[in-house]
């Protein structure tokens, strides 16, 4: 949750070029309370992005994805293959997001 | 992962979670047998982890109302004299394989003694390497190998049993957790190799079924879930209840991120 402002600020600075911040969220929304709930807090933090609801395939996308840990963050390139793996520093986040943004956009051009 | 969180996860650890329950243990008889001797053990310890639960926790919430610090007794839960106790009782039963279980047990609490989880791994280096009773105590080592730098240790331990252990279950076991730990300190392909290899041999070794899923679980963890494989693809439901997909993403960069608010 600490991360919530940082993650803020990478969707509003690349809002323009690609690149997606998706979440899976074990929040329990599956409940009409939780849901509401949710969207207090979701409100209250501003949180803009799109979330997969983690329960909602069997087994759960964390279980699938062995997540031991919360936060757990994959980072996917343009083709769909995992480049890095729980880099949580803010300034090594965005230098390897940004890299890999720029191969998108090269590729883009092509 | 903020301390507050690494915390809260600490206080949400069910001492069930750690401990099986094991029922209601027999009033202490005068000449105790092993069996009674370690429920007796595991039922005083699970409650003094429970006590210091709700206290630690009673403790977090003050402290961050107050907006301090944590304090020191979040990241203190019991072990000390359990631990004591559980090297008394294996010297007691030494060689046996009832000494197994307070081996593992030593391993399985300790948070700052060091030299006791290294001392409760060689002994089982030494005199149980052969015993049907070692399987389950192998699953508990993963966390001693990384939490006490007792890696070598361990995996010498698991070597052995793969080598010299004549049931099959106690092979698949060293196997599925040296798998494991070579993955979680693999650097290169070739370390990787070795890994898979350990967990694909696991369902040449036993029938056990949860065994072998384990085993599967864990190669899905190398073959799809590593830098440099393709991401699983993931169709599910957003939070509000629309369906998508992963891969509707493709030609953008996603950072995907597992979180919630708690």
């Amino acid at each position: 949750m600490g991360m919530i402002p940082h993650e803020r600020s990478l969707v509003e600075k690349w809002k323009n070029r690609p690149f997606a911040l998706i979440g899976v969220n074990s929040d329990g929304t599956d409940t009409a309370e939780g849901l509401a709930k949710w969207h207090e807090k979701a409100k209250e933090m501003s949180v803009t992005w799109r979330s997969f609801r983690d329960e909602s395939t069997d087994p759960k996308i964390s279980d699938t994805w062995k997540v031991q840990g919360w936060p757990t963050l994959y980072y996917i390139d343009h083709k769909g293959v995992i480049r890095h793996k729980d880099v949580r520093d803010e300034a090594e986040m965005e230098r390897v997001l940004d890299e890999m943004i720029t191969a998108a956009e090269k590729d883009a051009k092509k | 992962m903020p301390r507050p969180v690494l915390a809260a996860l600490l206080l949400l650890c069910s001492p069930a979670l750690v401990f099986a329950q094991q029922g209601e243990a027999k009033p202490a008889a005068t000449q105790q047998d092993p069996e009674s001797a370690y429920k007796d053990l595991v039922k005083a310890y699970n409650k003094a982890f429970a006590d210091w639960r709700a206290e630690a926790g009673k403790k977090v919430k003050e402290a961050q109302a107050a907006g301090q610090p944590l304090p020191a007794i979040a990241m203190t839960p019991p072990s000390r004299e359990f631990v004591n106790s559980a090297q008394d009782l294996a010297k007691q039963y030494a060689g046996t394989d009832d000494a197994v279980r307070f081996l593992v047990f030593i391993c399985k609490t300790a948070t700052k003694e060091v030299n006791a989880v290294k001392k409760a791994i060689d002994t089982l280096l030494e005199a149980h390497v052969e015993s049907a009773a070692i399987g389950d105590a192998l699953g508990h080592l993963e966390g001693a190998a990384m939490g006490f730098g007792a890696k070598d240790k361990v995996m010498t331990l698991l070597d052995e049993v793969v080598a010299r252990n004549k049931t099959e279950n106690c092979v698949a076991q060293a196997l599925l957790v040296r798998g494991a730990l070579r993955l979680q300190t693999a650097t290169t392909d070739e370390d990787r190799a070795l890994a898979k290899a350990d967990l694909d041999r696991v369902a040449t070794v036993t029938k056990d079924e949860d065994l072998q899923k384990q085993a599967k679980d864990a190669l899905f963890e190398i073959e799809h879930l590593q830098v440099g494989c393709t991401a699983p693809d993931i169709a599910a439901k957003d939070v509000e209840g629309v369906d998508f997909k992963l891969s509707d993403y493709r030609g953008k960069v996603v950072l995907l991120d597992f979180w919630g608010f708690w």
